[in-house]
């Protein structure tokens, strides 16, 4: 009988792990960081949450950037979150004057010799930080059969100029 | 195993880094030399392809894509339709970026070039083996990952009077994404052709590759073995990989991530893979076989990579949603010990870090296709095709010992029992030099 359910057991496992096995994924980037905000009158109040995803091999750095004119004040501009190296979370609070409007930005960063992590954020969410990629556009062509795939359309491409 | 030489296209930026074509020994895109097949007519189309490729940039923890190149697209096939839809010329671009096809009969008018994202290893091919697509999807977003029918990536220039056609361009706003990625891959796919597969052309598993500007998958980026995908009028590939193409992604530039997505397709299909699957993370201690298949992928991809420009490149690099990261796995190991070294008194069925496998393949197998890595002159160089003999040899694929499934341990038996006169230098330098407590002790069919 324990044979028995050892054996079952032993063949859901196989078909899990081969459930779980058809989908490999990348490694997840270890440092992530989260910027929100509210503001009061010419006061903002900037939460960071500093997520760490792995195992760190130096502690990370954390770094506000404020635009020219704003004032930090309360929190700490740059500071090396020593125990941050663990997964968990970290969250800092910064007290701002003068945003008005525009942007302020914490930089997560880890850097050792042999390897090195980064992460942005901004509050207000930067617009510029959203780069829109244009779409190559095809047009129809005669059909063609090219290794037995017929292709009837292709993006135009030009000689340059000698 | 033949690397390709770094040619002066390839640019110094990330550690002396850069993108480079694909070897010259592949047939590449499948052009061959043939004129398709008939008898030359004497007319030629001639002329030159390059296409634009973003290279990544280290500055402290951030991996920026700046840099914007334009390379030969070493290694495409050039075919020549006439105005009725007819293949009258096919031919392979050279490693400068020139190609002279011949043709099957005279131009006569409305002839068109095209170039595409489709491979088959020789004229000859009975199939295609690697396929660039174009996911059928309604724009930029993020999508569940799946089967479809999906367009290849072509690119289309006119025939002038007189067959020269001059220098043509693929840049980035063309999708110049696709070829990149095209072209390399076709140097990974030959590899397994040759190493893996003898020159058997039945043995290659085909990989059809996702990738479109802004175009966003919800596992980021995966390879899926069970995930067929069709080319819209022609055949299926069996396998899929699905790049992010969205421009806070590494996208089609990241060819880390792609070649190790495909060291997984490598894995599952010419050797063994065991790893349960799932998210990983860096810094990380793993069951053994689920650090093997991570670390075997990424050992992949810069063995492969570096074979590709001609010099180690020890370097693993992403850009996930804008966050980035990058590994050396040349100097984590020895300088700063920024890997999860493994126990010396916890056995070899210990769970291990991926990139500490990765680091210990790398320092086994450096020094012969490209030189020794700058961080340790180890002396062992056992080069790519005894890392291949031995990861698909039957002591790999079907034994097991150390950690349930296949690990690092399996390796190790495998590559010794395939090269016994290294047993000990092997097994020193793995236990002394890595810190792995390998017994040394491979049972060997």
């Amino acid at each position: 009988m324990v044979r028995w359910f050892c054996g079952i057991a032993i063949l859901l496992a196989a078909i899990g792990a081969q459930a779980g096995g058809n989908r490999h994924t990348r490694i997840e980037v270890p440092l992530k960081v989260t910027l929100s905000g509210e503001e009061a009158g010419d006061r903002a109040t900037l939460i960071a949450e500093v997520e760490v995803r792995g195992r760190l091999p130096a502690a990370p750095v954390l770094r506000l950037q404020l635009p020219e004119g704003a004032r930090l004040v309360e929190g700490v501009p740059e500071e090396t979150l020593a125990g941050a190296t663990e997964p968990g979370q970290v969250t800092r609070t910064f007290v701002v004057e003068g945003l008005q409007g525009r942007t302020a930005t914490v930089v997560a960063e880890m850097v050792s010799p042999g390897a090195g992590a980064r992460s942005q954020a901004s509050w207000p969410m930067s617009r510029e930080a959203i780069r829109v990629q244009p779409t190559p556009q095809a047009v129809p062509i005669p059909p063609v059969e090219v290794r037995g795939v017929r292709i009837q359309q292709a993006i135009p491409i030009e000689p340059t100029p000698r | 195993m033949n690397a390709s030489p770094c040619r002066s296209a390839c640019l110094g930026l990330l550690l002396a880094f850069l993108g480079c074509p694909s070897p010259s020994d592949s047939p590449g895109g499948g052009g061959g030399g043939g004129g398709g097949g008939g008898t030359p007519s004497g007319d030629r189309v001639r002329g030159s392809l390059f296409y634009q490729a973003r290279f990544p940039s280290v500055a402290g923890g951030a991996i920026t894509l700046d840099t914007l190149e334009t390379l030969p697209a070493v290694g495409a096939a050039a075919v020549v339709i006439d105005a009725g839809g007819e293949v009258i010329g096919m031919a392979q671009v050279d490693g400068d970026g020139n190609f002279d096809v011949p043709l099957q009969r005279d131009l006569a008018g409305g002839e068109l070039l095209i170039f595409t994202t489709l491979w088959a290893p020789t004229l000859q091919s009975s199939g295609i083996f690697l396929a660039v697509l174009q996911p059928p999807v309604d724009g930029p977003g993020t999508y569940e990952p799946g089967s479809a029918t999906s367009a290849p990536w072509a690119w289309v220039a006119q025939v002038p009077d007189g067959g020269d056609v001059g220098r043509v361009e693929i840049r980035e706003e063309q999708g110049s994404g696709a070829l990149y990625v095209f072209l390399f891959m076709i140097a990974a796919q030959a590899t397994i052709l040759e190493d893996l597969c003898n020159g058997n052309e039945d043995c290659l598993v085909s990989v059809g590759i996702l990738w479109y500007p802004g175009v966003n998958w919800t596992c980021g980026a995966c390879y899926s073995r069970e995930t067929p995908q069709q080319i819209q009028n022609g055949p299926e590939m069996r396998q899929s990989i699905f790049l992010a193409g969205g421009a806070q992604e590494s996208s089609a530039w990241g060819f880390t991530v792609t070649l190790h997505e495909f060291g997984h397709s490598v894995a599952a299909n010419y050797s063994r893979d065991d790893s349960p699957g799932g998210p990983h993370g860096f810094g990380q201690t793993i069951a053994p076989a689920f650090a093997w298949s991570e670390g075997w992928a990424s050992f992949f991809a810069v063995s492969t990579f570096s074979r590709w420009i001609g010099e180690p490149f020890p370097m693993y690099w992403d850009i996930q949603e804008g966050n980035s990261l990058w590994i050396d796995y040349d100097a984590m190991t020895y300088f700063g010990g920024d890997l999860v070294r493994p126990d010396p008194g916890a056995g070899m069925a210990q769970n291990l870090d991926e990139s500490y496998v990765v680091s210990m393949l790398w320092h086994l197998w450096d020094g012969a296709d490209v030189a020794e890595g700058n961080a340790w002159n180890d002396g062992i160089a056992i080069g790519t095709d005894r890392v291949l003999r031995a990861f698909g040899s039957e002591r790999m694929t079907r034994w097991d010992r150390g950690g349930e499934g296949a690990d690092f341990v399996d390796f190790l038996d495998a590559l010794l029992c395939a090269e016994g006169g290294q047993t000990g230098s092997v097994t020193r330098m793995v236990t002394e030099g890595l810190g792995f407590p390998y017994d040394g002790q491979p049972g060997c069919p």
